[in-house]
């Protein structure tokens, strides 16, 4: 009986033919989660950094408000808390303010107030400050 | 799945070979499933999430540009006029010679700044980009105090702040 060169062709590719190891089926996943992994991390990464622009944006525009309300407002000699009228704020952000005073020294808090006042805007989020801004109040 | 053909004398090397289960087939389905699915979750997340990100930093983006144009003019204005029509206002400056118009572009969704100088426009800047409706933004004033109301908006997203300006020029 003769081999035909279909059955030569067939034995030969049957003789070489070896399934994908196991090893091979590993690597394979660790490749493919490995490449899903940094789209994660990508996506991750992506949405902090437009959280972290919106807390600026929105911060900003608040400590600018309250900036904007003091230089608006009469000058006031020892001013306390609720001297200066406040920003309405945007609810999950706090803004608090520090007040320092002229006097001969320098700018030091707690000084005599002799009509020129520094104040510092702080606005912060979940415990952290995100923007904080200074400018200058002068009873003229 | 045989590929050997005894009659005919192959190698019998050939007949020890097997395909696979329907098990095996299977299974393999199953996990090429799986996979597949976890691939296109996170695709179709990667998308929904730049075009989610790509909205938040153009409405956040509006109000950035607006309020600091806005803060400028309103550092050399005196006063505020408000306008009619398209026109929200225009801040003056103690002597008039120098105006910023605030207005509204239908077409383009747009807040629109111009400056006008002794009665001739000089500059047209588009301050934000995202304005819906003309009645987006609002000014309003209490003495040298300027309150201005902004809705930007973009696909979803919609962001609102007021913003306080206090015009100082004497």
């Amino acid at each position: 009986m003769k081999y035909s060169s279909t059955d030569h062709l067939l034995q030969k590719i049957a003789r070489n033919e070896k399934g994908a190891t196991l090893v091979e089926e590993l690597t394979t996943l660790a490749i493919i989660s490995f490449g899903l992994v940094i789209l994660v991390a990508m996506i991750t990464t992506g949405v902090i950094g437009v959280r972290t622009v919106d807390d600026k944006v929105l911060a900003e525009s608040l400590a600018r408000s309250q900036l904007e309300l003091i230089k608006d407002a009469a000058y006031e000699y020892d001013p306390g808390p609720t001297s200066y009228p406040s920003v309405t704020p945007i609810s999950g952000y706090i803004v608090s303010l520090s007040i320092e005073y002229w006097d001969s020294g320098g700018i030091a808090s707690p000084q005599i107030d002799n009509g020129l006042q520094k104040i510092t805007v702080t606005v912060s989020t979940g415990g952290t400050d995100i923007v904080q801004t200074a400018s200058f109040k002068v009873d003229r | 799945m045989n590929r050997t053909c005894k009659t005919r004398g192959v190698d019998p090397n050939l007949s020890q070979e097997q395909g696979t289960s329907l098990v095996e087939v299977l299974v393999a389905m199953g996990i090429s499933v799986i996979v597949f699915g976890v691939i296109t979750t996170a695709m179709v997340q990667f998308m929904l999430v730049t075009r989610w990100g790509n909205s938040q930093l153009q409405i956040t983006n509006d109000i950035q540009v607006a309020s600091l144009w806005l803060g400028r003019d309103a550092l050399e204005a005196s006063s505020f006029t408000a306008g009619t029509g398209n026109v929200y206002g225009i801040l003056n400056w103690p002597d008039s010679s120098n105006q910023f118009r605030y207005s509204y572009d239908a077409l383009e969704q747009a807040l629109i700044r111009e400056h006008i100088e002794d009665g001739s426009l000089l500059t047209t800047h588009t301050v934000a980009r995202y304005i819906s409706d003309q009645n987006d933004v609002s000014f309003s004033t209490a003495g040298s105090l300027l309150t201005v109301s902004i809705t930007s908006t973009s696909g979803d997203e919609i962001k609102s702040v007021d913003i306080e300006f206090s015009m100082r020029a004497r």
